[in-house]
């Protein structure tokens, strides 16, 4: 089974950047939301980045993963950056209307 | 002849595979016990179902047989001079035959006959299809909790049916027709031994599975084997389902008797 | 008649019999991956009776069911369960549980076969009640929603796991023209956007050769025509000409038929 490798994943003036690898699904959801959930708590985090550049699949699951990350982020007027979608990700997010909630990127500018 | 002799072997061959099928029935549900999904809250649920629920029928059912006992008993032992034994005939009579034995019909005919008409229901409406075609067993998900949870609260109502039943007795016994209540009580302390109450337990649990297996069996099945799947079928599972348990519950009953006594 | 080298499931001379009944006589085509299969035909034809076996749910008689070039009928406990877990189901009435809400329902799949919490379950759910929708209607019971609402909540619940396959009985019984046909773009939507394969079985002649890539028209038991809408539509063969008249022409009643039994006269059945 492969799991998601939670690579480069960095803090910086505020900013947590993380890139994700692997399959986003329902094997694999339990243990990303519990590394993305955790700086949605702390308050010195502005924005999250994710990078999906890597990702192979991302199914509803990582959506609703996506949404509680978010919801997380809302408080406070902080920001979710999503970065390196494929097309199919970019489909599904649409399909559940949620294209203009995230702030979606076609490239990774500001990661390391 | 032949065509005669051809049905008949039909016949007696159906019979044999619906035998089977009853067998496996219970196989599998109790292999769901080991099998996922997690049961702990849908047991709860049925425990409220079968158990909670039927408190109040129960206590009536006991209080009134309980009442009975003490007047025919009373009615009888007076013949010999000996209605101070009237505590030990009404607590050995109830908590070796008509405890468990009245607690099981009362509990198939209310929550026994609503659990078959449940699965029926689902039955004829593709639910269980449905299931399967998700990848849960539906065995395990929709039987194996009622098992559990009839096992659990079958022998508790038995007790409850017990000691009901015993006050009602007191209450004729010895407040109508006034027998001792020393004797009464008496009586029930010291003839009333641990091998009673055993068998009392033991009966509860058989029929807590013999229930189950009926009730839910028929309506697992129920219009299965006319391919015709509607309300007609399902009614006509209920009706059977309630008599054939109680039927069940009555033979289980002298068969238990025999063996442990 | 098509089995393309990309066929995800190949259907190859099934039989099948109720009893001692036959109702599929030595059938075969193949299911294209990421499209629509239509299966059509009227009532009794054995369609349903196909589509049980394809879902796993009939697994005897004769024939053979490949997926992925394994037999269907051979698989093991282990095997069907993963089989299952790539397909979603609709069936006729929706199949929905009544004692729990529609969002329940979407959620059964989810709470028995994954490892998510509860909060993230939820959130799915209303996703897909809303690509549905039905968002507002998650906390309703099945027996508060109209039967083309329960049909909608159905099929949230059989794509809850995100399947790669879909099977649907019927989309458009019991419901009107503009809901059904709001199933079908639903479908079509379905196949662009998630590259889904489905298989629909139904009798609606419209219905079928709107949505269909790859359309098996049965009578009978047996296989009339397996091609595209446009090859069953221009066919010559004589079969499928008289099937597709005969279904076409709803509003002509058999009427030798019909005197005959009002009638009551032999002679009427001679006459046209």
């Amino acid at each position: 089974m492969t799991q998601s490798l939670l690579e480069n994943h960095s803090f910086r003036e505020g900013i947590f950047s993380i890139q994700l690898e692997g399959p986003v699904d329902m094997e694999t959801v339990p243990g990303i939301r519990k590394t993305l959930l955790g700086p949605t708590r702390k308050t010195e985090i502005r924005e999250i980045h994710i990078d999906f550049s890597r990702v192979t699949v991302l199914d509803t699951s990582g959506i609703a993963m996506l949404v509680e990350v978010w919801k997380g982020l809302a408080r406070g007027g902080r920001v979710l950056r999503l970065t390196g979608l494929s097309e199919k990700a970019r489909m599904l997010i649409q399909l559940a209307r949620l294209d203009r909630v995230f702030e979606i990127r076609n490239d990774p500018t500001g990661m390391t | 002849m032949t065509p005669l002799v051809q049905s008949l072997g039909a016949f007696v061959l159906d019979q044999l595979a619906y035998l089977g099928r009853m067998g496996l029935f219970l196989v599998y549900v109790v292999r769901g016990i080991i099998r996922p999904p997690a049961k702990f809250l849908a047991v709860v649920k049925q425990i409220h179902f079968i158990g909670t629920k039927s408190f109040f029928v129960i206590g009536f059912t006991a209080a009134f047989t309980g009442m009975v006992l003490g007047l025919q008993g009373y009615y009888t032992l007076s013949k010999f001079g000996s209605e101070g034994l009237l505590g030990s005939g009404v607590a050995l009579s109830l908590i070796r035959e008509l405890g468990p034995v009245l607690t099981a019909l009362m509990v198939t005919g209310r929550a026994g006959s609503a659990m078959c008409a449940e699965i029926g229901i689902m039955r004829i409406d593709d639910q269980i299809d449905a299931l399967e075609c998700m990848a849960i067993d539906p065995f395990a998900y929709l039987i194996t909790p009622k098992l559990l949870a009839c096992l659990i609260c079958l022998p508790l109502l038995t007790a409850f049916c017990d000691v009901v039943g015993i006050y009602g007795g007191y209450v004729i016994g010895v407040d109508l027709l006034g027998v001792s209540p020393g004797a009464y009580l008496e009586g029930v302390e010291h003839s009333v031994v641990w091998k009673d109450v055993y068998m009392g337990i033991a009966k509860s649990l058989c029929f807590a599975v013999l229930m189950i297996w009926i009730c839910t069996y028929k309506g697992f099945y129920a219009g299965v084997d006319i391919g015709n799947f509607g309300p007609e079928e399902v009614s006509q599972a209920t009706t059977d389902a309630v008599v054939l348990s109680s039927v069940a519950i009555l033979a289980g009953d002298y068969i238990v008797t025999s063996i442990l006594l | 008649m098509s089995m393309g080298h990309s066929d995800l499931i190949e259907v190859c001379g099934l039989n099948s019999y109720y009893d001692s009944r036959q109702v599929l006589f030595d059938i075969r085509f193949g299911i294209p991956d990421k499209r629509i299969t239509v299966i059509m035909g009227v009532s009794g034809c054995g369609k349903t009776t196909l589509l049980r076996h394809l879902i796993g749910l009939k697994r005897t008689g004769p024939g053979q069911i490949m997926v992925d070039g394994r037999d269907l009928g051979k698989f093991n406990e282990e095997g069907m369960r993963v089989y299952r877990r790539r397909i979603g189901v609709l069936f006729q009435s929706g199949a929905l549980f009544n004692s729990m809400t529609v969002a329940e329902n979407i959620a059964v799949p989810l709470k028995v076969h994954t490892r998510l919490p509860d909060e993230t379950i939820q959130i799915m759910a209303l996703i897909k009640l809303n690509c549905l929708g039905l968002a507002e209607f998650g906390a309703y019971m099945p027996s508060q929603l109209s039967g083309g609402m329960r049909k909608r909540a159905g099929l949230a619940r059989a794509l809850a796991m995100d399947p790669e396959i879909l099977f649907v009985d019927e989309p458009s019984s019991g419901l009107d023209p503009i809901t059904a046909a709001g199933l079908d773009l639903l479908l079509l939507e379905l196949r662009e956007t998630l590259g889904m394969t489905i298989i629909v079985v139904t009798h609606e002649l419209e219905s079928a050769f709107r949505i269909s890539d790859r359309l098996v028209v049965m009578d009978r038991g047996r296989i009339l025509a397996v091609g595209s809408p446009d090859e069953i539509r221009e066919s010559q063969d004589g079969r499928v000409l008289q099937f597709l008249k005969r279904e076409a022409d709803t509003v002509k009643v058999n009427a030798t038929g019909y005197l005959s039994r009002i009638l009551g006269n032999e002679t009427i059945r001679s006459a046209r």
